[in-house]
C-alpha cells in the first residue's frame, strides 16, 4: 500500500501543490517568527553580558512602582558612593544615571523615535574602566559641562564630527553640546541600535535625573573576591553605616534580571506575531482538508478497484495518511527553511547585531511538528472517507457530487449561530469583551457548520447579476459554484477568516477614530494640542507651557504630566494639571470643585464608585523618589468629574500643578493645550506657538484636526501592520481559491469538452471558470465581511465605556474588501481558466 | 467478429462515384470530403486512420458510416465535424473549407453550422433538458425560433420534462434531449457517434426513429457513426469502413443485408 500511496502521490504531484505551498507558507512564517525570536534573544543576552561582564555588584533602590512600560525604580543617593567604595573586596566603584536623551540632527529632526524603534538614552560618562562598555573611537571623554560624547551609530547617522557642536533634547531642555568623543560597543557601533548620549556625572545627573543622585552604582570586586562576598561586603557596610531604602545584587543577577525583563518585552512581540502564523494555519487547514477531499473525492474510482481487489480500509485510509504525511513534511521542511530567509531578513531590517541566526532545535522541532500536524489532522476525514468508498464504486459511473444539504446539518448550525449571536449581544450590552469573543467564536463554528447549505442560495444571488450580465458562461459559473456546496463553502471558509478578521479590525479601527473625533468635536474647546511625541519618554520641559502662555494671543494653557504614584497602597498613574484642563477638555465635575488646590484630589466618577470614595476623603498618594516629608504624602478628595463622555478623561487621579511638581523629580509635560483669546485665529497664532516649540525635535504643534489626524495615523500604523500580517492568510485562502477552481475543472473536463464540441468558445470558457471562482471568492467575502461586522460590533458596543463611544462600519474599506475579494478570485482563476480554454474538444470528451 | 488485420475486398470505385451527389436530391452537399487523409504519430509507430477518404453527406439525407473498431469511422467523423484536423486533404461543411479556419473560427460553426450527439454524456449536468436543448443558441446568444423549437420539442416527446436536470432523466430521455439539442440552431449537419451505443435497444429504437423523421419530417441531415447493423437500417445509405478507407456503400440497408456485407469483411 505504501507502494500505491507514493505511486497516487507522484501521479497528483501537481493537484498537491497548493497544499505544499498552504503548509510551506505557513511554516516559514512560524519557523521565521521564532529563529527571529530566539536570534534576538540571543544578541540581546550576549549585548547584557557584555555590558556587565566586569560588574560583580550593584547598588540600587529597593523602591519599584509598576508603569505601563514595566517597572520603574527610584534613585538612591549620591553620598552612599564613598560607602561602597570603602567596603572590603571593592576594587573600584561608580554611579550611573540613565536617563532618555534625543539627539537633534543637523536638519533638526530628532535621531530615532523611542515610541517606535530602539530606545534614545543619555548616561553619564563612567570613569572606571572595568565599569565602561563603551571604548573611544575617537576623540576623548567628557571632562566638562557642555561635553558630550554619542555612539558612533547615531554620529554616522548624523555625519557629525568630533568637534561639532551637537543639538541634545533632553526632559529639562533642548541644549547644545561640544562632541568631544565617539564610541563604539564592543565591536558594534551601538548597543542594540540604540543611540546614546553620555554627560561627565555631575551633568548628566542634572539633564537626566537629579543632583546627588544616581540610578545605581555599580562595583568591581578585587581580584580573588566573587561576586558573591563583595556583594554581601556591601550590604554589611552599608547596613553598618544605616543607609536604607537600597538593595545590593551580583552582577549576575543583574545580567539575568535584564536579560529575562528584555525576554519577557519580546515575548510579548513573539506571541503577537506567532498569532498571524497560527491563523495563516488555520486557514491552511481548510484549504489542504479541501484538496484532500477534492482529490479523494476524484480518485473514487481508484480507491474502489482497490477495495475490489482486497484491501482494506485500513489501507485505502492509511495511503491518503502517508500521502498527506509526505506533502506535509516537505512542506514543512521547504517552509522552515524560507522561515531562515525571512528571519535573515527581518534581522537586518530589525539592525540585529551580525552574527547568524540562533537556530534552536525548538523552534524546528514546534516548526516542524505543527506543518506536520496541521497537514495530518486535515487530511484525516478526507481519508477517513476515502476508506469508506465501497469496492461497487468501482464499477459505477463516478458520482463526484456530495450534496452537503443535510437538513440536520443546517438546523444545528441555525442554532449555534442564533446561540452565538445571542452571546455577542449579551457580552456587548453586558460590556463584557470576552464574552463577546466567546460568541464570536461561536459564529464562526456555526457559519462553518451551515456555509455548506448557504453556498447554493447565497452563490445563486450573488450569480444571477454575473448571469444576467455574461449570459450562458454567467450561468454555468453561477451553478457551478453551486455544485458541489461543501467544496465551495470550504473555500470560501478559508478567505472567510482572512477578511473577517480584516474587516473586524476596520471596524474596529473606524470605531476608534468616530469615537475620538466624536469625542474631541464635542468637548474640545481648546486649539491646539502640543504633543511630546515621544509617549512621554523624553516629554517636553515645563518651560513650554509657560512659555506659550506668556504669548500675547494665548488665554488658557493646560499640560499634562504624569507620573508613576502609589494611590492608597496601589501601583498607577497620576497626572498633574491645572483647572484649566476641565475647562477646555469640557469634563463636568460630579460633585465638589476643580480648583486644584494644594493637597486636593480630583477623580473620575468611576473611580469615585469603584474605589468608593466621597468628597472630603482622605487618600494616601505618594511618588516614586517623593520629595515631600511623609506627612504632605496625602491628598483630599476635592473634586469627581464626569467621565463617561468623554472615554476616561483626563485620568482617574488628578492633582495639581504645584502638588506635583512638589512631589516628582524629574517633572516634564506629555501634552499642552492651548485656549487662545477670543479673535485670534488659529492661523495667526500657529507661528508664535510653533516658535516656542521649535526647537524640541519630538514636539508636535498640532490643530484639533491635525491632532486627531496624527491620532488616526497612529492608529493607521497599527491597522496597516496587521492587514499586512494577515495578508499571509488571504494569500494562502486565495491558493486554495485557485486549487478548487483549477481541481473542478479537471473534474469537469468532459463537461467542458462538451461545451467546447457544442460551440461554447475558449473565452467563455474562461469567463465560466473566472465567474465561478468570483463568486466563490465573494461567498467568503461576504462570509468574512458579516463576521467582521457582529464582531467588531461585540467588542465595540461592550467596549463603550472604555472610550468606543460610536460604532461606526467603515463603508469605504468594506467596499474596497469586497472588491479586492472578487479581484482575488479572477487572480486565483486566471491559471484554471486559462488550461480549460486550451484543452483538446476530442480528448475532453473522452476523458474519464 | 470481424477481424481488421484481414485485407479487405478494394472498392475502388466507391470514392468517385459517390462525389456528385450520387443520391441526394441537393445539389451542394452537406458536408464532404476531399482525399481525406489522417495519420496518427509518425514514422514506424505511424497509425494511418484516414487513407485518401473522399465523400459527400448529402443534404437532407441520413447516412450511417459502419465499419469495425479501428476502421477510421470516427476519426471520419471528428474530422468532418471539425473536432479534429486532417493530416491531407479537405474537409467542407457547405462550402467552407474548415482547413481554412481558425480554433476560433471552427467553434463558431460548430455552433452555427454543426449539431452533435455523442454516445454518452451528451448533457450539461447543471442545466434543465430545456437550457441543454436551447445551449447552442445561448452560446451564440442568439434567439431561438420558437415555432422550430416548440417543433422540435414536440417531436421529442419530453414536453413534460423540460424543467428536469439530466440525473432526473432516463438514458433515452437523456439521449432525446441532445438530439433535440443538436437540432435546435436548424445545423446544416448533424453528426451522432454512437447515439445508441449506451442504450437499451427500447430506448434505442425511440432515438432512432426520432432522428429518421427529424430527417423525413424536417428535412435535417444527420450522419451517424455507428457498428449496430439494426442502426444502420434507420438510415438512406450507409457507408462502410475499413483501415481508413471506404470500401462499401448500401442505400435503403437493411440490418440483414448490412450484417452480411459485415460479415464479408471477416472473411
Amino acid at each position: 500500500m505504501l507502494k500505491v500511496a507514493l505511486r497516487g502521490l507522484m501521479a497528483h504531484k501537481a493537484r498537491l501543490i497548493t497544499t505544499f505551498a498552504a503548509v510551506a507558507l505557513g511554516v516559514a512564517f512560524m519557523g521565521g517568527v521564532l529563529v527571529l525570536t530566539d536570534t534576538m534573544n540571543r544578541s540581546f543576552d550576549d549585548l547584557f553580558a557584555d555590558v556587565f561582564r566586569d560588574t560583580d555588584a550593584v547598588v540600587r533602590s529597593d523602591q519599584t512602582f509598576e508603569g505601563d512600560f514595566g517597572d520603574v525604580r527610584g534613585r538612591i543617593d549620591a553620598s552612599i558612593l564613598p560607602d561602597v567604595e570603602s567596603a572590603d573586596g571593592v576594587k573600584a566603584a561608580a554611579g550611573g544615571i540613565d536617563g532618555y536623551a534625543q539627539i537633534i540632527d543637523k536638519d533638526g529632526d530628532a535621531v530615532g523615535d523611542p515610541a517606535m524603534g530602539a530606545p534614545t538614552f543619555g548616561t553619564n560618562w563612567v570613569d572606571v574602566d572595568e565599569l565602561n562598555p563603551f571604548d573611544l573611537t575617537d576623540g576623548r571623554a567628557p571632562e566638562s559641562d557642555g561635553e558630550i560624547v554619542i555612539d558612533r551609530k547615531s554620529a554616522k547617522d548624523t555625519g557629525y564630527q568630533v568637534g561639532d557642536e551637537v543639538p541634545v533634547q533632553t526632559s529639562g531642555s533642548v541644549d547644545t553640546f561640544e562632541l568631544v568623543g565617539i564610541v563604539r560597543f564592543g565591536t558594534a557601533d551601538s548597543p542594540g541600535g540604540a543611540s546614546y548620549v553620555m554627560w561627565t556625572e555631575a551633568e548628566a545627573q542634572q539633564l537626566l535625573g537629579e543632583a546627588g543622585r544616581y540610578t545605581s552604582i555599580s562595583a568591581v570586586a578585587d581580584d580573588g573576591v566573587s561576586q558573591r562576598e563583595v556583594t554581601d561586603s556591601i550590604e554589611t557596610t552599608l547596613r553598618d553605616d544605616g543607609v536604607t531604602g537600597v538593595e545590593v545584587i551580583t552582577g549576575k543577577e543583574i545580567t539575568e534580571e535584564t536579560q529575562s525583563d528584555i525576554k519577557s518585552q519580546l515575548s510579548f512581540l513573539t506571541i503577537f506575531f506567532l498569532v498571524f502564523a497560527i491563523i495563516a494555519l488555520f486557514v491552511g487547514v481548510f484549504v489542504i482538508y479541501n484538496s484532500f477531499s477534492i482529490i479523494v473525492a476524484q480518485r473514487t474510482r481508484e480507491m474502489a478497484l482497490l477495495r475490489a481487489i482486497g484491501a482494506r480500509r485500513r489501507q485505502v485510509r492509511r495511503a491518503v495518511v502517508v500521502e498527506a504525511m509526505i506533502v506535509g513534511l516537505a512542506g514543512s521542511v521547504l517552509g522552515f527553511i524560507a522561515g531562515l530567509g525571512l528571519a535573515t531578513l527581518l534581522g537586518s531590517f530589525l539592525q540585529l547585531p551580525s552574527g547568524g541566526l540562533a537556530i534552536l532545535p525548538t523552534a524546528v522541532i514546534i516548526s516542524i511538528v505543527t506543518g506536520l500536524l496541521v497537514t495530518l489532522v486535515s487530511a484525516l476525514l478526507p481519508a477517513w472517507r476515502a476508506s469508506r468508498v465501497p469496492p461497487l464504486a468501482a464499477m459505477r459511473d463516478v458520482a463526484v457530487d456530495r450534496t452537503g444539504r443535510s437538513p440536520v446539518r443546517f438546523v444545528v448550525g441555525l442554532a449555534v449561530l442564533v446561540i452565538g449571536l445571542a452571546i455577542v449581544v449579551s457580552g456587548a450590552l453586558g460590556q463584557k469583551p470576552s464574552t463577546v469573543g466567546l460568541g464570536a467564536a461561536l459564529v464562526f463554528v456555526s457559519l462553518v457548520v451551515i456555509s455548506p447549505g448557504l453556498a447554493r442560495p447565497v452563490s445563486r444571488a450573488l450569480g444571477a447579476p454575473v448571469a444576467r450580465l455574461r449570459g450562458v458562461a454567467g450561468r454555468l459559473a453561477k451553478d457551478n459554484a453551486g455544485r458541489n456546496p461543501k467544496r465551495t463553502s470550504a473555500t470560501a471558509q478559508a478567505l472567510m477568516i482572512g477578511v473577517g478578521l480584516v474587516a473586524f479590525i476596520f471596524v474596529i479601527n473606524s470605531s476608534i477614530r468616530a469615537s475620538i473625533d466624536k469625542t474631541l468635536d464635542e468637548s474640545f474647546v481648546g486649539d491646539f494640542v502640543v504633543d511630546s511625541g515621544t509617549f512621554g519618554m523624553v516629554g517636553l520641559p515645563t518651560t513650554v507651557a509657560t512659555d506659550i502662555e506668556a504669548l500675547p494671543d494665548v488665554a488658557l494653557v493646560s499640560p499634562l504630566r504624569f507620573s508613576p504614584a502609589k494611590v492608597g497602597g496601589d501601583d498607577t498613574s497620576v497626572v498633574g494639571t491645572n483647572t484649566g484642563a476641565f475647562q477646555l477638555l469640557d469634563l463636568k465635575m460630579v460633585d465638589g470643585s476643580d480648583e486644584l488646590g494644594p493637597g486636593q484630589l480630583v477623580i473620575t466618577q468611576s473611580k469615585a464608585d469603584s474605589a468608593d470614595l466621597a468628597i472630603g476623603d482622605e487618600v494616601p498618594v505618594s511618588f516614586l523618589d517623593d520629595r515631600r516629608p511623609a506627612a504632605d504624602q496625602t491628598a483630599t478628595v476635592a473634586g469627581i468629574y464626569d467621565d463617561s463622555t468623554a472615554a476616561g478623561g483626563i485620568g482617574s487621579w488628578v492633582v495639581g500643578l504645584d502638588d506635583f511638581d512638589a512631589a516628582v523629580p524629574t517633572v516634564t509635560d506629555a501634552q499642552v493645550f492651548v485656549q487662545l483669546r477670543d479673535g485670534v485665529s488659529v492661523s495667526q497664532a500657529e507661528p508664535e506657538i510653533e516658535r516656542v516649540v521649535e526647537p524640541y525635535a519630538t514636539a508636535k504643534v498640532q490643530s484639533v484636526d491635525e491632532y486627531k489626524d496624527a491620532i488616526g495615523g497612529q492608529l493607521d500604523f497599527f491597522l496597516n501592520l496587521i492587514v499586512v500580517l494577515l495578508a499571509l492568510s488571504v494569500f494562502i485562502a486565495v491558493l486554495g481559491i485557485g486549487n478548487t477552481i483549477a481541481l473542478s475543472v479537471l473534474e469537469r473536463t468532459r463537461e467542458l469538452g462538451l461545451l467546447r464540441a457544442v460551440g461554447m468558445r475558449r473565452r467563455q470558457v474562461r469567463s465560466t471558470v473566472r465567474w465561478e471562482a468570483v463568486i466563490i471568492s465573494l461567498f467568503g467575502t461576504v462570509l468574512g465581511l458579516a463576521f467582521g461586522l457582529v464582531g467588531g460590533w461585540g467588542i465595540v458596543r461592550s467596549l463603550r465605556d472604555e472610550g468606543f463611544g460610536v460604532f461606526e462600519v467603515p463603508i469605504g474599506p468594506f467596499v474596497i474588501l469586497a472588491v479586492v475579494g472578487a479581484l482575488v478570485g479572477v487572480g486565483a482563476s486566471i491559471l484554471p481558466a486559462w488550461r480549460a480554454s486550451r484543452m483538446n474538444v476530442l480528448e475532453a470528451i473522452g476523458a474519464e | 467478429m470481424e477481424n481488421p488485420a484481414d485485407s479487405p475486398p478494394p472498392f475502388a470505385a466507391s470514392a468517385a462515384d459517390a462525389t456528385p451527389g450520387a443520391v441526394g436530391t441537393a445539389p451542394t452537399p452537406a458536408a464532404r470530403a476531399v482525399g481525406a487523409t489522417k495519420v496518427y504519430g509518425s514514422g514506424d509507430t505511424a497509425v494511418v486512420a484516414l487513407d485518401d477518404v473522399s465523400v459527400d453527406m448529402p443534404s437532407g439525407h441520413f447516412t450511417a458510416v459502419m465499419g469495425p473498431s479501428g476502421s477510421g469511422k470516427s476519426t471520419l467523423m471528428h474530422c468532418m465535424a471539425g473536432l479534429d484536423s486532417l493530416t491531407g486533404g479537405q474537409v467542407f461543411i457547405g462550402d467552407q473549407d474548415l482547413g481554412d479556419l481558425s480554433e476560433d473560427e471552427l467553434t463558431l460553426l460548430r455552433r452555427d453550422k454543426v449539431g452533435f450527439v455523442f454516445q454518452a454524456f451528451n448533457l450539461v449536468p447543471t442545466l434543465t433538458a430545456a437550457e441543454n436543448i436551447r445551449l447552442p443558441l445561448t452560446l451564440a446568444g442568439r434567439s431561438a425560433d420558437e415555432e422550430w423549437l416548440a417543433t422540435v420539442v414536440k417531436t421529442t416527446g419530453l414536453a413534460d420534462r423540460l424543467g428536469h436536470r439530466p440525473s432526473e432523466l432516463s438514458g433515452g430521455q437523456q439521449q432525446r434531449v441532445a438530439v433535440a439539442r443538436a437540432l435546435a440552431s436548424r445545423p446544416q449537419i448533424i453528426f451522432a457517434d454512437e447515439p445508441t451505443g449506451n442504450l437499451d435497444s427500447r430506448s434505442g429504437t425511440e432515438i432512432l426513429d426520432f432522428m429518421r423523421r427529424a430527417v423525413r419530417e424536417m428535412g435535417q441531415t444527420i450522419v451517424m457513426v455507428t457498428h449496430d447493423p439494426g442502426a444502420a437500417s434507420y438510415a438512406d445509405t450507409a457507408l462502410f469502413l475499413n483501415d481508413g478507407r471506404i470500401v462499401d456503400r448500401m442505400e435503403q440497408p437493411t440490418a440483414e443485408r448490412v450484417l452480411d456485407l459485415l460479415k464479408s469483411f471477416g472473411e
